[in-house]
């Protein structure tokens, strides 16, 4: 072993964890090197007065500051803490937010209940309110009746939309039924078994059914529901016939809803003409022999309709209705109209030119506002 | 110095294992059996940062942050390691910041100031003045010599911890222990040979 080797190893010796062999053989070196002696000798000097530097003591209460340290981690509780870990704050806490969510929820309510109001007055339906004992159903009405203009020439999906409604349209029969003593029997099917109401009309509508049979359900003059006309105790009508009896007796609306029928992208019907009606006396007594349910059922949505009253001509506006008309059988329809109510006015919206509104294939929307007979 | 206690109290506390109260401390939240641990190693863990740092309040103040960060971090600790191997590790790291902020900051001003009573170590005859001159030269060394060697010498020789347990603070193989130590005595050694011979020559 040569000197280099030994001093790369002597720290090693002087820790004594080399083998005995190692260390034999440094001892033999050592003996002879007097030069390494040395070397070691400084080395272990080193050695010996590091570890005999004294040990210090801590500070006095250097353990108690610490511990007062961690109690002060103990108890400062973070910020998710801070909220819910008291009792004393954090049930008034609770409490509060208790209140704010249950206030949050009320005013959204009422807001909700003001913005329903507004959207159904701007359809015109406005006398048909909420607070119905349908109102649930009243309100998926609408939402099923929510289909893109263009999707009416789509007769994939106008199939498809049209049966819900007449589904749902059923169910609304069947729950008024107990309400309603002389509720229609058959009446949701689209191809309706037509009451005997007028035998001109259902010919007629037969004959405009098979035109327009392969393209869409065979309704030419389909009156749009609206939640008041569901609880109407009456036969179901269609064709343009039907228009008629239905001003002087509003019927209830088995038929399908006008769910593939346009509703503006803000959810707001708009109607391609708008007619305003006067009822005559003698339909008007015809109405009132109608029955005592009818009149109840008309009471309670005229006072719920009370926002809507407001406005100044609803007063005497009594009943607001819809209906879908083939272009080419408008001219019938409001002849039709006519026949069975004074127009007081005709209004057809703004791009629709009349001569149009014949040719044109497509339905159209039509509003008929009815008037009472005897007022003003 | 703790030794002496004859209260009950000690006596349990000194029947827990380190482990056993970290357990204590992890699962019941038992702040009482982290003193114990404090009380168990405050006294290696405050030699070793003040023979890394060379001032008793520096050295006050770090040990504190040591323990108080070894609370904070309990929950890492895992027991596959001695609770003293991994505050030690805690120790050396605030320890080794801490110096390399004060070197950063005081400039070899304090070798200077130090330097003093080596040029003229007549001044203390006494035996116990020139123990405490040595005491102050080795301090003197240890804090000239590079933080890694000075962790070197300080675990092996100072605390006399074995090259295993070394290398398992240091997270290092045993062969690169001792060869750091080999290199970490030759630079003390050289270090204080300034000292010594200007001493002895002086004498």
């Amino acid at each position: 072993m040569n000197c280099e080797e030994l001093r790369t190893r002597l720290s090693d010796y002087l820790d004594k964890s080399l083998d005995a062999i190692s260390t034999k053989s440094i001892e033999v070196h050592l003996a002879s090197c007097p030069l390494c002696r040395a070397e070691a000798a400084a080395l272990n000097d080193c050695i010996r007065q590091v570890s005999s530097l004294p040990a210090v003591d801590p500070p006095l209460g250097f353990a108690q500051r610490i511990m007062a340290h961690v109690d002060e981690i103990e108890k400062k509780p973070n910020m998710w803490q801070r909220f819910f870990f008291p009792l004393k704050t954090k049930i008034p806490i609770q409490a509060t937010a208790v209140v704010l969510i249950g206030a949050l929820a009320f005013i959204l309510s009422q807001k909700e209940e003001q913005f329903r109001n507004r959207e159904t007055a701007g359809t015109g339906v406005s006398a048909v309110t909420s607070a119905n004992p349908v109102e649930k159903q009243k309100e998926a009405a609408p939402e099923l009746a929510i289909v893109p203009e263009q999707d009416v020439q789509d007769k994939g999906a106008a199939a498809l939309t049209a049966k819900k409604p007449t589904r749902l349209a059923k169910k609304f029969v069947d729950q008024a039924k107990p309400d309603k003593a002389q509720a229609p029997s058959p009446a949701a099917d689209q191809t309706p078994s037509r009451p005997p109401a007028s035998a001109k009309s259902e010919i007629e509508s037969r004959a405009e059914e098979k035109k327009e049979a392969p393209r869409r359900p065979p309704i030419q003059a389909q009156e749009v529901a609206t939640g008041r006309e569901v609880l109407r105790p009456s036969v179901d009508r269609f064709g343009v016939g039907a228009v008629t009896g239905g001003l002087s007796q509003p019927s209830l609306r088995a038929a399908p809803f006008a769910a593939e029928r346009s509703v503006s992208p803000l959810g707001e019907l708009n109607a391609d003409v708008e007619f305003v009606v006067r009822r005559r006396a003698a339909q008007r007594r015809d109405q009132l022999s109608s029955g005592s349910a009818d009149t109840a059922a008309q009471g309670a949505v005229a006072k719920r309709s009370a926002p809507a009253a407001a406005a100044p001509q609803s007063s005497s506006i009594t009943e607001i209705r819809w209906f879908t008309v083939q272009g080419d059988l408008y001219d019938r329809f409001k002849k039709e109209l006519a026949a069975e109510a004074s127009i007081e006015s005709e209004k057809a919206a703004g791009a629709l030119e009349n001569d149009f509104i014949q040719k044109s294939a497509r339905e159209l929307l039509i509003k008929v506002i009815i008037l009472s007979p005897a007022e003003r | 110095m703790t030794k002496p206690s004859n209260t009950s109290e000690s006596m349990v506390s000194e029947s827990i294992s380190d482990a056993d109260c970290v357990r204590r401390i992890i699962q019941r939240g038992e702040t009482d059996a982290f003193e114990i641990l404090v009380r168990r190693h405050e006294k290696t863990i405050f030699n070793l940062v003040y023979r890394m740092l060379g001032d008793y309040d520096d050295a006050a103040e770090v040990s504190q942050e040591v323990f108080l960060s070894a609370y904070r971090a309990i929950g890492q600790f895992r027991g596959d390691a001695n609770f003293s191997t991994w505050l030690y590790r805690i120790a050396l790291n605030h320890a080794t910041t801490r110096r390399r902020s004060i070197s950063s900051r005081q400039q070899k001003t304090v070798p200077i100031d130090d330097m003093e009573p080596l040029s003229d170590p007549e001044l203390g005859p006494a035996e116990t003045f020139e123990r405490k001159e040595i005491r102050e030269r080795v301090q003197l060394a240890l804090n000239k010599l590079e933080p890694d060697d000075a962790t070197m010498i300080l675990l092996r020789d100072l605390q006399d911890i074995s090259y295993d347990e070394v290398a398992r603070v240091l997270e290092i193989p045993v062969g690169t222990v001792k060869s750091r130590l080999h290199r970490a005595r030759q630079a003390l050694k050289t270090q204080l040979a300034t000292y010594f011979c200007a001493g002895r020559k002086a004498i």
